[in-house]
């Protein structure tokens, strides 16, 4: 069966209760699945954890959907909310913590996590982490063409927008990216000069702290 | 080339969102960017490579584009890759998810409180308690200060931790610190040092006479269930 592509008819077995269909259902869609919780969940959360979760409610939900044309935006609607409601998690968190240890006032800017800026290092990652910042419209269609090479009609199909609007918004999103990018290398660019401008030149040399 | 939205709700949509778009020599932004994807994608019409030629000799700038969207597609496409690395191995194998690793990770949780307190009991066996080695260990300059009661409100944050560490495990709510710190965040800072968030896990213990189980209604509400706590059962929770 080829990838992203869902068979109605076995989306109707799955609905009847054939488990081997729901197995093949989920074999076929799990990447977009995986992507779709990309382009929504919090940073920190673990994207497996996530996909099981999907996958869960999937198995317990299948039977109650009546319309197997409708799989494809039930299914991409059941991963944005188990994203969201991560996020809504991840926020109460970081907001007792924050409170806890005070310090509410010093970062209003909420920190990627620890993992994820010794990864910043790799260029790839950066690159990954810009375009979640991309505005949801964007980044959707521009992480599911990344995923194998999912065509402009099955994103527009998955997505229900017309195959004209997605082509836009891949183009749009990769030219935003490259601003993003830019414009986080001249901030960067910045703060070394700024640096360099309050620490004397023999502390620089030498490493230590002004 | 036709960039044509069908459904005028989402044409307003995107419309809203071209106030973004450059002006460029040669083809609006907005043909432009479409004129890269398409190559880049490699479903670029002859007409198109006819527009994007023609772009290309008014302004030479449309190659350096081209060649550094390619190379972010790529860098993106890798880092997509590494993070669906595992989504191949969540299986719903008989209608039933395959979530060993899940409930691996729960199992941990759920095991936390033994395990926590096997670990306290070894840690003070092997290392003694670790409120005291502080407590010595800064003797030359806490000395006195804690013996004599120090009132929190003047004591510097780890003595005041240590006094609640002390008294807690006087009174046997406190059964100790763990020995691992679990680090949140590191950040770096401007002069070249690290700033570390980082947890600091008591644990303690309480005495209850009556509890209760959560369960979730049909809507996914919780309601809590009173448990009966019986001496001569082992009631698990």
């Amino acid at each position: 069966m080829e990838e992203y592509w869902v068979n109605e008819s076995l989306v109707e077995s799955a609905i009847a209760g054939d488990s081997d269909a729901l197995d093949l259902l989920w074999t076929s869609v799990r990447r977009w699945v995986a992507t779709i919780l990309l382009a929504h969940k919090p940073n920190e959360t673990d994207l497996d954890d996530l996909l099981q979760v999907v996958a869960m409610q999937l198995c317990r939900n299948m039977s109650d959907l009546r319309d197997a044309k409708a799989f494809k935006s039930w299914l991409r609607t059941v991963a944005i909310n188990a994203a969201r409601e991560e996020g809504r998690k991840t926020t109460r968190r970081k907001r007792s913590m924050l409170r806890f240890v005070g310090m509410d006032q010093q970062h209003k800017s909420t920190p990627a996590s620890a993992v994820e800026r010794v990864e910043d290092s790799d260029e790839s990652n950066r690159v990954y982490l810009a375009a979640k910042s991309l505005p949801i419209g964007y980044r959707e269609p521009v992480l599911l063409r990344c995923t194998r090479s999912m065509s402009y009609q099955q994103i527009g199909e998955l997505l229900d927008l017309p195959v004209t609007t997605i082509e836009t918004r891949i183009a749009r999103g990769r030219r935003m990216l490259r601003e993003i990018l830019a414009q986080q290398e001249k901030q960067a660019e910045n703060r070394k000069l700024e640096y360099r401008k309050q620490v004397p030149f023999a502390q620089q040399a030498s490493g230590g702290a002004p | 080339m036709s960039t044509d939205h069908t459904n005028p709700n989402q044409s307003q949509e995107i419309n809203q969102n071209e106030q973004a778009s450059q002006p460029v020599v040669g083809l609006p932004g907005d043909e432009r960017d479409v004129l890269i994807s398409r190559v880049i994608d490699g479903v670029a019409t002859s007409e198109d490579w006819k527009l994007f030629r023609a772009a290309a000799a008014h302004d030479a700038s449309v190659w350096a584009e081209l060649a550094e969207t390619q190379q972010l597609n790529e860098m993106l496409s890798t880092a997509v890759d590494r993070q669906l690395a595992h989504v191949d191995e969540v299986h719903v194998s008989g209608g039933v998810v395959d979530d060993q690793p899940l409930r691996a990770r729960l199992d941990i949780v759920s095991r936390w409180g033994g395990w926590a307190a096997a670990a306290a009991i070894l840690f003070f066996w092997f290392f003694g308690n670790p409120v005291q080695i502080t407590q010595s260990n800064n003797s030359s300059v806490t000395a006195g200060l804690i013996d004599t009661g120090m009132l929190l409100d003047q004591a510097q944050p780890d003595q005041a931790f240590n006094q609640y560490l002390d008294a807690g495990q006087r009174n046997g709510q406190v059964i100790g610190e763990m020995p691992e710190h679990i680090v949140i965040e590191t950040r770096p800072m401007a002069d070249g040092t690290i700033e570390v968030l980082y947890l600091r896990q008591v644990i303690e213990r309480q005495i209850i006479d009556h509890a209760y189980r959560e369960i979730f209604d049909e809507s996914g509400n919780a309601v809590p269930v009173p448990i009966e706590l019986s001496p001569n059962l082992d009631t698990r929770f």
